[in-house]
C-alpha cells in the first residue's frame, strides 16, 4: 500500500494568556490509497482542525506548532502558499461541516458546481454548464435543482451539492466533515453510498470525520479514535471492539452497540 | 392511559392548491409504563403528533383521552391540568433554555408554576430533581452555556420532571447530542421509568435508539402509522416495504458484517 496521507506528530495551538492551549497536541495519522478512514471523536477533540491543517485553511490565530504533513510525498507545511493552493480541490477536498453555511446562499446550486469545474478542472463556462446536470444527477438530484439557492434544498439534498462538488474534481484525498449529522437514517445512508463513490476511484482515499461512530458505518476499512487533541486508538474496523484501549473508544464502542440494531436483523 | 383516535391534522395550503395533511388519521394507545418509540422520517408527522396531544395545536379532526378522560376537546385555560401530567423534553436544550438563567432558577420555574410550594420547599425540590437526573447540586450555580449538550439535556428533563408528570413526551432528546451523552440520556430516561414509573413516548428518526429501549414501536410514514407493535416483531417481521428500507438505512454496530442486509 502506499500513503497518501501521513501525519506525524501534528500539534495546532491558540494563543492564550499564560501561554497557548494546543486542542490538537500530537496526532498521528496515516490513509493509504484506497482506503477508508473513519475518524471519530466527541466535539472538541481536534478532528475538525486536524482535517483543516491538512488543507493549509486553519482558521486565525490558530497555528501550527509542531510536526509534519505528507500528502502523496510532498510535505504540505514547506509548499510554498501558491503551490499548496493549486493542491485544493483536485488534489485534496474537505466538505466542511453543516452543508447550509458550506455553500454560498446567494449563488444557485447549478452556478456553483459549474464554477467549481470552472475554477478546478480549467473548463470553459459554457462547457462547464453543459456539464452541470450530469453531476447533480450522479448525486440523485433533479437537474432542475441547479436553478434552487441553497435554503430551498433540504439538509439531505444541500449535503449531496457538498459531494457533487467534491467528485467533481475527483481529489486524490476526500474528507468528509459530518458528512451525515443533522440527516434522518434514510438519508444518511444514501450519503454513504454517494461517499462510496470515492473509494472506488483508483489511487483515491476517503476520510469520514464524525462524533458518531456509527455514522463512518461499514465504508470505514479503519476506525481512528481522537480524545482531547490525540488519536487514542487506531484499528481495523472489525477489530475496533477487540483492540480499542482507551475509555473513551470503549465508551464509543458501548454507545454504538447499544444505539444499533443488531447485526442479525434484515 | 392514552388514546388517540384517528387523529387529523390539516394546514391551509400557503397558495393555491391542496391543503397539507400532517396527520392523516392516526390512531394510538400508550399503556402506564410502556417506553413506546415512534419513529419516522423527517416530515412523517411525529411532532405535530406531540404538538397535538399538548394541545399546542388545534385538531383538525379526531380525539385524544388520557386517564379515562378527553382532553383534546378541553378549552385552553384548562390545558395546564394536562401539562401536569404530560410534559415533553424537545431536541436541543441550548436552544430553549433560558440563558440568562441559571440552572438553579430553570428548575424552579415549573415547580412555582405548577405546584407553588413555599421558598424553602422549592429549593429541596430543585435539589432533589438535580440528583434524579444525575447532576450534582452545585450545577444549580451553573448556566447553560457552561454545560455540556448532555449536562443540558438532563436539567431540560429535570425541568420537564418538576410537576410531577406521569407521561414524559421526549422529541429527538439526543439527536444534537454526542454519542456516549446519547447513551447516558437513554439509560437516564430508561432509569426513570422503572423507578419513578414514568411513561415515555420517545420520537425519533433513529431506529436505533429504539431497539435496547423500547417495548412498544409505531413507525409513521406521511401522516400515518404503517406498523405497530413490539420492537422485534415490526422489525424483523413487518412486510411493510418502508419499515425494510429503515431497518436496511439503520446502522449495526460499524465493527459486524451488514448481516446480509445490502
Amino acid at each position: 500500500m502506499v500513503k497518501l496521507l501521513e501525519i506525524t506528530g501534528l500539534r495546532i495551538g491558540f494563543p492564550a494568556r499564560g501561554g497557548p492551549v494546543w486542542p490538537v497536541d500530537g496526532v498521528d495519522l496515516d490513509l493509504d490509497q484506497g482506503e477508508v478512514l473513519g475518524l471519530v471523536g466527541q466535539s472538541g477533540s481536534g478532528k475538525s482542525l486536524t482535517a483543516l491543517a491538512v488543507m493549509g485553511l486553519l482558521p486565525r490565530p490558530a497555528f501550527i506548532g509542531q510536526g509534519r504533513i505528507r500528502l502523496a510525498g510532498q510535505d504540505l507545511l514547506n509548499l510554498a502558499p501558491a503551490r499548496r493552493r493549486r493542491l485544493l480541490g483536485r488534489t485534496m477536498f474537505l466538505t466542511f461541516q453543516g452543508s447550509a453555511s458550506a455553500l454560498n446562499p446567494t449563488m444557485t446550486v447549478g452556478r456553483q458546481v459549474t464554477e467549481t469545474l470552472v475554477l478546478g478542472r480549467g473548463l470553459t463556462w459554457p462547457r462547464a454548464w453543459r456539464q452541470t446536470p450530469e453531476l447533480l444527477e450522479m448525486v440523485s438530484l433533479e437537474p432542475d435543482s441547479a436553478a434552487a439557492y441553497p435554503f430551498q434544498l433540504s439538509g439531505g439534498m444541500r449535503q449531496r451539492v457538498l459531494i457533487a462538488l467534491a467528485l467533481a474534481l475527483e481529489p486524490l484525498l476526500l474528507m468528509a466533515d459530518e458528512p451525515t449529522t443533522g440527516l434522518d437514517m434514510v438519508t444518511q445512508r444514501s450519503v454513504l453510498d454517494l461517499l462510496a463513490r470515492q473509494k472506488n476511484r483508483p489511487g483515491a482515499a476517503l476520510m469520514i470525520i464524525s462524533h458518531d461512530l456509527r455514522a463512518v458505518g461499514h465504508l470505514a476499512d479503519r476506525v481512528a479514535v481522537m480524545h482531547q487533541g490525540r488519536v487514542v486508538d487506531n484499528a481495523p474496523r472489525k477489530d475496533l471492539p477487540r483492540l480499542a484501549v482507551h475509555p473513551h473508544s470503549r465508551e464509543l464502542i458501548t454507545a454504538g452497540r447499544m444505539l444499533s440494531l443488531p447485526e442479525g436483523l434484515c | 392511559m392514552l388514546r388517540i383516535e384517528n387523529l387529523v391534522k390539516r394546514y391551509p395550503a400557503a397558495g393555491p392548491g391542496q391543503d397539507k395533511e400532517a396527520l392523516a388519521g392516526v390512531s394510538l394507545a400508550l399503556e402506564k409504563g410502556d417506553f413506546f418509540g415512534l419513529v419516522g422520517q423527517s416530515g412523517a408527522g411525529k411532532s405535530t403528533l406531540a404538538r397535538c396531544l399538548l394541545g399546542i395545536e388545534r385538531l383538525t379532526a379526531g380525539r385524544i383521552w388520557y386517564g379515562g378522560r378527553e382532553i383534546s376537546a378541553l378549552p385552553a385555560g384548562r390545558r395546564p391540568e394536562v401539562w401536569r401530567r404530560i410534559q415533553m423534553v424537545w431536541q436541543d436544550p441550548h436552544v430553549y433554555l433560558n440563558p440568562h438563567w441559571r440552572v438553579g432558577r430553570l428548575v424552579a420555574e415549573p415547580i412555582k408554576n405548577f405546584l407553588a410550594p413555599g421558598k424553602a420547599a422549592v429549593q429541596a425540590r430543585v435539589a432533589e430533581l438535580l440528583d434524579r437526573v444525575g447532576l450534582p447540586a452545585e450545577t444549580a450555580r451553573a448556566r447553560p452555556h457552561q454545560l455540556s449538550g448532555g449536562q443540558a439535556q438532563r436539567v431540560a428533563i429535570a425541568r420537564a420532571l418538576a410537576p410531577g408528570p406521569e407521561l414524559l413526551i421526549c422529541d429527538e432528546p439526543v439527536a444534537a447530542l454526542d454519542l456516549p451523552w446519547q447513551l447516558q440520556i437513554m439509560n437516564l430516561l430508561q432509569d426513570l421509568r422503572g423507578r419513578a414509573g414514568l411513561t415515555i413516548l420517545l420520537i425519533t428518526h433513529d431506529l436505533g435508539l429504539t431497539w435496547h429501549f423500547c417495548n412498544r414501536l409505531a413507525v409513521m410514514r406521511e401522516g400515518r402509522i404503517v406498523a405497530q407493535g413490539r420492537p422485534a416483531q415490526v422489525l424483523a417481521h413487518s412486510p411493510e416495504p418502508y419499515v425494510r428500507r429503515l431497518v436496511e438505512s439503520t446502522p449495526r454496530p460499524v465493527w459486524t458484517a451488514r448481516g446480509g442486509c445490502g
